[in-house]
């Protein structure tokens, strides 16, 4: 401090005395607020790229100058400007993230921090680990308060799931996500390395400037930019393995055999072929070891930086190979990115073009009630063979009277399905500093994704129930363009004590698709092209338009930086609505009050640096519908055989009815907070309270089935309200050289539908087995798409409590035997069926939570992240089949325990036959608990000593481990708890989805 | 960037609503739509379509063999929890496949509805196709609400094209009602539809099929003058409708001889459409069906999702031909265990085993196996035996047994059965509808019309106590009607539960 005071101090002087030039040596030593010397800090001479580093010692030493002015920067801390006036200067660099007046970007600009009113969460690029993540969905999860992420399966590739703040609507709970302020769908394919930070606007006062498109929250991303100065490169690699954390405990055929002929012998029926005498007898085929696999993984990333104070550059290529640890499956990822910007008076024009292509090739869904690889692994019979050579095709199959499970190893390897992905992001702009603070912003952006996917399934036959007697091929591509053009002008300036922000703006944007969908069958072998096909063409394809156009404008207002207020306004008009409901007003209002600027506060400024209070409303809307819904549409090929010889008759018929006055849908929140740091930000803490209500739901509301529509029309029905809360928590800490800090965040929603249509009205969610009837619904009063189950209430452990089970001297369970379940007859009917569902809990968890911990001793640094949540269902599809002895599928070890084996079980008898349905998918049975406690990643790294990595040229040389989800404490019996459901009404469903894996991964981190 | 800047501001002044106004490239509006015979046409096309269409169309393969798992003669495989339920006589108003009927069935009626509505706007048709289509739609509508009638007894009657969100709430019409809509739109179709239809049009609804189904729907009212009137008009006018018998029953299935003299109408498949058996995609899919995977065994790869019975096979071993061999019938229903059984080309003891019992009504069971899934088999939905058998019911029921006994025994003498004609005109009242039960039971097993049968000669609780099929325990009266499906009950504030559901 007294430092700085004295360099300020005779800055004053020199420049009031107006010395003249005169190069000399100029030394000195760069040091952090905990006086321990920085080493490699960048030293520069603005305007030049006359320029040294500091080395071990924070020592320095340049020719300069009195009216040069030295530059010192160094990633992770502000940037330092001083005049070269003395021969000896110390200079304390400040750590960026500690800062108040650090600039946080909002939508359409940035403000300083201590200026914000609503609720955002952020994080930096060094808090991303990205080094050991390709994803960075999974890079952020459970690290910002109020975003909750979870796996979309563990495919390589597959990516995440977002939602901010719950979910409130029923169609589409996507955050909207800009990256250098244009719109992509998904963050999937970004490589996490190109990240500078990553804001999210979660109440409606930071988001509400985004309208119609931000009832979700919104998420921005900021790539790297270029600084000034030499050319900086940095190059990462690294490599890794990857395995399945867990693999389910299923009967090898011996034991099979036993459980299977036990089930058939308490139905009195004859024991199966296939366990009387498997082909594979003892130990059986292990399907899950047929299909898992230890894959590598490698990742490479380039970027290279640098500029003039005119022009900055920032460049990258990245290359990610993942192979799946499911065989045959895999997925790569080549990104190249460039960033921009050019000042020229007051001209400023930059550019972010990102270029990604993308493979995956997943693992193909089967035919049969196995339904991908991940099911019939699981479903198949330890006593089935897995090759054979004498079959078209080369592979063993299921035959006889069980279930019709595909070889899954046959499915890996037989047919061949790929998709790729190519994008293009260009975003431009163009801004004009017109006059003192006042700004036009031009900026014109488009993606560009095209899909193509190919599936080939040559001829085969797989055991006696799968067969394909031509070869087939389909093929499958798809364009999407979005085009977005802004305009705005900002308006910025201080008036003594008063500052202003204003911003107005216009924005139009288009997303158009078009798709072309193309099979075959008959190709020769060898061929795989559709010209070479001859039979049963089926060629389809669809376009689909939308536009949006908005009108913006938003004030920011600030008092001595103590009372600031900020109002936001937008007006969206939809093609996806009707003429008379086009046009949508959303607005918000905010407020903050920093307590720490008050005079009356001075006495504990120097202890507590930030106390700030927020509060905010406003309203949002949601417009994700799909196009083209309030018109009444007219089917093609609803087509029907006729004539001698047949041929096709072509029908065509309105499906379904439109939906008729259809509105936005809009979502009000309010949200309280308070902001408080310790000792110059040595300790952080956020909290946020909200109420969100999303309101006009738009759904698609169940009509009556009698008038016949083929889909429900969506109409404005129902209310939905999510409130929770938001914590953080940062402590910065030393000892000695000894730096570590930590962070912590949890959050908790309750999340309930207030309304739904009609009172009785209700919507079936999805099922957890092949032809499962639901087991979520969406009814008011209850969170969205809750468990409905039938409990069950224990094993009839003697005749007397079968019979004690009766309603008016009628037995309920008229089919039940000892060691049956007992279920519990919720609508008291004197019967059980599925009229006794009743609320089982839901998907949501009460609440989540992430902790962070890093450390750097010396050259040597450590971080560990830790995420999890707690109270949330799963509704285990799996154990459908391998829990209930029904249909002759493989099952889980816990059958070997049953009541069958052993009285004391509390897993009920074998009976194929299963007279009191054990096994109905609708009960409690296979609902587990969801929480979980999971070492999502962590991380050793050691940085080689300056002196030999100069001599190399190198700036910095750091190689590290790590591993991803090395352990998890979850009482969930499937693969996974992170579980991946494909639709909304199936989250928490776990059926069948790629499991996720556990990786470790050797890098090596070079700076030039 | 100028020209970007100048399209930019361009955007500014035009008007909003013409950028915002954007039009479906993909389909074309009911606005557009409806106004060329040639889109009326295909307007029909698009009901028969309901017959066929996944979920549950009357005759896709849920439909078809939710018609045979609830009778004696066949049960469900537990696979598929919701046909299971049906089976065992647990089904409930949330079971589905039961509401997915009850779906297809008013999404055919409201395709019906269109093509009715949308007639008298289109131009340039000159009266008689217009009139033709009128009553072909006419005619499927009936077909729809016939099986409403039957299968649910009591629900909603919707004859208008409802174009007002306040008109999705039908309240509820008692079956009568169903009936008189269904007789008044068969009768509006037999005084349309042709005689005879052109090859291109085979399977398109003739006159002589809305005058059985007519028939059809009085006899299941009891109405048997009525209903022996409409009958007779076929049979006794050989020709102007020139039905007949094949000769040989098994010729019936063998895919040779679709929509043949005997057959008056019959639900076609194909392999045209597109290659996708399974998909929601209608412009690939197959316009075949599954139903011969479905009932085919394991040991061929078949997924026997329906399984005959020994209930079954015994009726039909019940009575021998004249030369002491099995009914030609039987033979061509099931296959079993009976000397030089070839099924799927195989020797059947040694591939299925000598106890089990499968179906070989509309299975292709002389290949090896049922290929990739999708076979071409038509489904007869009305037979000319039927037309007889029904006919000789509506006599018998009027105390005319001697009328009916020529009927029968044309029935009998396909079948190769002992002539007992004789005998059969001196019989009572009650000895002939016993000897005509027996015979719709194993003329049309599989063909799913037992279950209907049992109901109108209230024998139904009592044939399937004394199966003693599974779940036999769990029939109760409320069993012989599917419940109105909770979805319609929760989003239709008028409908009501049916009675015997309460």
């Amino acid at each position: 401090m007294k430092h700085k005071l004295l360099a300020t101090l005779s800055l004053f002087l020199f420049i009031a005395l107006g010395i003249h030039a005169q190069v000399r040596k100029v030394e000195g030593t760069v040091i952090d607020v905990n006086k321990e010397p920085i080493i490699g800090v960048s030293v520069r001479i603005e305007g030049t790229t006359k320029g040294t580093v500091s080395d071990l010692d924070g020592r320095f030493s340049i020719d300069a100058s009195e009216q040069d002015v030295l530059l010192f920067t160094y990633l992770g801390y502000i940037e330092q400007k001083q005049k070269a006036n003395k021969t000896l200067l110390a200079i304390t660099l400040q750590e960026d993230s500690q800062t108040l007046d650090e600039l946080v970007v909002i939508g359409y600009g940035t403000i300083r921090k201590r200026d914000l009113t609503g609720a955002v969460g952020g994080l930096k690029s060094n808090q991303l680990d990205q080094q050991s993540n390709g994803n960075l969905g999974a890079a952020m999860q459970g690290k910002i308060a109020g975003v909750t992420i979870e796996s979309a399966g563990g495919a390589p590739g597959s990516g995440s799931r977002i939602q901010i703040r719950g979910a409130g609507s029923l169609n589409n709970n996507n955050p909207l996500i800009l990256v250098d302020d244009i719109a992509v769908a998904s963050i999937n394919n970004i490589n996490p390395n190109d990240i500078e930070s990553i804001q999210v606007l979660k109440d409606a006062s930071a988001a509400s400037i985004y309208g119609s498109r931000a009832a979700n929250g919104v998420i921005l991303i900021s790539t790297k930019s270029g600084k000034s100065g030499e050319m900086k490169m940095s190059f990462d690699a690294f490599f890794g393995v990857s395995e399945v954390a867990k693999k389910l405990d299923l009967l090898t055929a011996s034991q099979w055999s036993k459980v299977s002929n036990a089930a058939h012998d308490a139905a009195g029926k004859a024991h199966l072929a296939i366990a009387e005498n498997p082909d594979v007898p003892g130990l059986g085929t292990n399907w899950q070891n047929e299909i898992f696999r230890t894959a590598p993984k490698q990742i490479y990333s380039l970027v290279l930086s640098g500029g003039s104070d005119n022009l900055k550059y920032n460049m990258s290529m990245g290359y990610y190979k993942e192979d799946g640890v499911i065989k045959e499956t895999g997925y790569d990822r080549l990104n190249i990115r460039l960033k921009t910007d050019y000042t020229k008076g007051i001209l400023k024009i930059g550019e972010t073009v990102m270029l990604t292509k993308e493979n995956r090739k997943d693992m193909p869904g089967v035919g049969g009630q196995g339904g991908n690889v991940i099911g019939a692994s699981s479903m198949m019979l330890p006593g089935f063979r897995v090759y054979d050579e004498t079959a078209i095709g080369g592979f063993a199959g299921a035959y006889g009277p069980v279930m019709d499970v595909f070889n899954p190893v046959a499915a890996l390897n037989l047919f061949d399905s790929e998709n790729d992905y190519y994008q293009a992001l260009i975003n431009t702009y163009g801004e004009l500093s017109i006059w003192d603070g006042l700004k036009y912003k031009l900026n014109v952006g488009l993606t560009l994704t095209q899909h193509k996917g190919y599936e080939y399934t040559p001829v085969y036959e797989v055991g006696s129930i799968f067969k394909n007697d031509k070869n087939t091929l389909s093929e499958y591509t798809d364009l999407s363009q979005y085009y977005q053009i802004e305009n705005t002008l900002s308006y910025a300036k201080d008036f003594g004590n008063h500052s202003v922000n204003l911003l107005a703006g216009q924005t139009v944007y288009q997303n158009k698709y078009r798709s072309t969908n193309a099979s075959i069958k008959g190709m020769p072998d060898g061929i795989y092209v559709l010209d070479a096909g001859t039979e049963q063409l089926g060629v389809s394809g669809n376009e689909s338009y939308n536009r949006l156009l908005s009108f913006l404008g938003r004030a920011i207002y600030s008092y001595q930086s103590k009372y600031l207020l900020t109002a936001t306004f937008r007006r969206d008009g939809s093609s996806r609505f009707s003429p008379e409901n086009r046009w949508g007003n959303f607005s918000s209002i905010s407020g903050a009050w920093n307590i720490n600027n008050e005079k009356f506060f001075a006495k504990y400024a120097s202890k507590v640096s930030e106390l700030k209070l927020r509060a905010s409303h406003g309203v949002l809307g949601n417009q994700e519908i799909g196009d083209y819904q309030f018109l009444g549409l007219v089917a093609t090929s609803l087509s029907y055989t006729v004539g001698t010889p047949s041929q096709l008759w072509i029908g065509n018929s309105q499906t379904e009815y439109p939906a008729v006055g259809l509105k936005w849908e809009s979502t009000s929140t309010s949200n309280i907070g308070v902001d408080f740091g310790l000792w110059n930000g040595k300790v952080n803490f956020v909290m946020d309270y909200f109420e969100k209500t999303t309101s006009d739901l738009l759904l698609r509301v169940p009509i009556p089935l009698s008038v016949g529509a083929a889909s429900d029309p969506y109409s404005n029905a129902g209310k939905v309200s999510n409130k929770g809360y938001e914590m953080s928590l940062t402590y910065n800490g030393a000892y000695r050289d000894f730096r570590f800090s930590l962070t912590g965040n949890i959050s908790g929603i309750k999340n309930e539908v207030i309304e739904l249509s009609t009172g009785t009205q209700q919507m079936a969610g999805s099922g957890g087995s092949h032809h499962g009837t639901a087991v979520t619904y969406t009814k008011a009063g209850y969170p969205i798409y809750s468990y409905f189950l039938v409990k069950t209430d224990g094993l009839f452990r003697s005749q007397e409590e079968i019979d004690k089970h009766q309603l008016n001297g009628k037995p309920i369970q008229p089919n039940a035997q000892v060691g049956d379940i007992r279920y519990a007859d919720f609508n008291n009917d004197g019967q059980i069926n599925g009229e006794d569902r009743q609320f089982c809990g839901s998907a949501f968890p009460d609440f989540e939570y992430g902790i962070r911990l890093q450390g750097e001793w010396r050259n040597v640094d450590c971080s560990v992240f830790f995420q999890g949540t707690q109270g949330s269902k799963i509704y285990n599809g799996t154990k459908n089949y391998t829990e209930t002895v029904r249909v002759n599928t493989n099952y889980s070890k816990a059958t070997l325990d049953s009541y069958t084996f052993n009285p004391n079980s509390d897993f009920p008898r074998l009976d194929i036959d299963d007279p009191n349905d054990n096994g109905a998918d609708y009960s409690d049975r296979f609902l587990e608990s969801g929480s979980y406690f999971r070492c999502k990643s962590i991380q050793l790294g050691y940085s080689l000593p300056k002196r030999w990595t100069h001599k190399a040229l190198i700036e910095k040389c750091r190689i590290f481990v790590s591993s991803d989800n090395l352990f998890t404490v979850t009482n969930y019996s499937g693969y996974n708890p992170d579980v991946a459901g494909n639709g909304f009404g199936s989250r928490g469903i776990d059926f069948r989805s790629y499991p996720l894996s556990r990786s470790y991964q050797l890098g090596l981190q070079l700076n030039f | 960037m100028k020209k970007i800047l100048f399209a930019s501001t361009l955007l500014l002044l035009v008007s909003c609503a013409d950028f915002l106004n954007l039009e479906n490239p993909n389909k074309q509006t009911s606005q557009s739509f409806w106004h060329t015979p040639e889109q009326l046409e295909s307007g029909v096309a698009s009901i028969y379509n309901a017959l066929t269409e996944e979920p549950a169309g009357y005759w896709e393969i849920q439909a078809q063999q939710m018609k045979e798992c609830r009778t004696e003669n066949f049960s469900s495989r537990n696979d598929v929890q919701a046909r299971f339920a049906v089976s065992t006589f647990r089904n409930t108003p949330s079971t589905t496949i039961s509401d997915q009927i009850f779906r297809s069935l008013y999404v055919g009626i409201f395709r019906a509805n269109q093509v009715i509505h949308y007639a008298d706007q289109v131009k340039n048709i000159d009266e008689q196709t217009k009139n033709d289509l009128l009553a072909e739609a006419k005619f499927l509508r009936a077909l729809n609400y016939f099986h409403v009638a039957i299968e649910f007894g009591e629900a909603p009657l919707v004859t208008k094209l409802i174009s007002d969100k306040a008109d999705y709430f039908t309240s509820k019409s008692t079956q009568a009602e169903i009936w008189s809509q269904v007789v008044l739109d068969l009768e509006a179709a037999k005084k349309d539809l042709p005689i005879e239809r052109p090859s291109k049009q085979t399977g398109r609804a003739t006159r002589g099929a809305a005058i059985a189904y007519l028939g059809k729907a009085y006899l299941y009212q009891g109405l048997f003058e009525k209903a022996e009137s409409e009958f007779k008009t076929i049979v006794d006018n050989q020709a102007s409708y020139p039905y007949g018998l094949l000769e040989d029953y098994a010729s019936l299935f063998d895919g040779k001889n679709e929509n043949s003299k005997e057959s008056v109408f019959e639900i076609q498949f194909s392999l045209y459409g597109g290659p996708d058996i399974w998909t929601s995609n209608q412009s690939k899919r197959t316009r075949a069906t599954t139903m011969a995977q479905e009932c085919a065994p394991g040991e061929v790869g078949g997924w026997f999702e329906l399984i005959a019975t020994p209930v079954l096979l015994q009726a039909l071993l019940k009575e021998k031909t004249k030369d002491d061999a099995f009914d030609p019938r039987a033979l061509a229903t099931l296959a079993w265990n009976y000397p030089d059984c070839k099924y799927y080309t195989y020797d059947f003891a040694e591939k299925f085993g000598e106890n089990a019992i499968w179906i070989r009504k509309n299975q292709n069971w002389w290949n090896k196996d049922e290929g990739d899934w999708k076979s071409t088999l038509n489904e007869y939905a009305m037979r000319y035996a039927d037309v007889l058998l029904m006919l000789a019911e509506s006599y018998t029921m009027q105390n005319k047994v001697s009328l009916a006994a020529p009927l029968v025994q044309r029935i009998r003498e396909r079948a190769k059965l002992k002539d007992i004609a004789d005998a059969m005109n001196g019989w009572s009242q009650e000895q002939m509808m016993i000897e005509i039960m027996h015979q719709r039971n194993v003329e049309f097993a599989r063909e799913g019309l037992h279950f209907y049968d049992l109901r109108r000669w209230n024998t139904l609780e009592q044939v399937i106590k004394d199966s003693k099929v599974e779940g036999y325990n769990n029939y109760a009266p409320r069993y012989q009607y599917f419940p109105i499906p909770e979805q319609e009950l929760n989003n239709n504030v008028n409908m009501t539960q049916n009675d015997a559901w309460n």
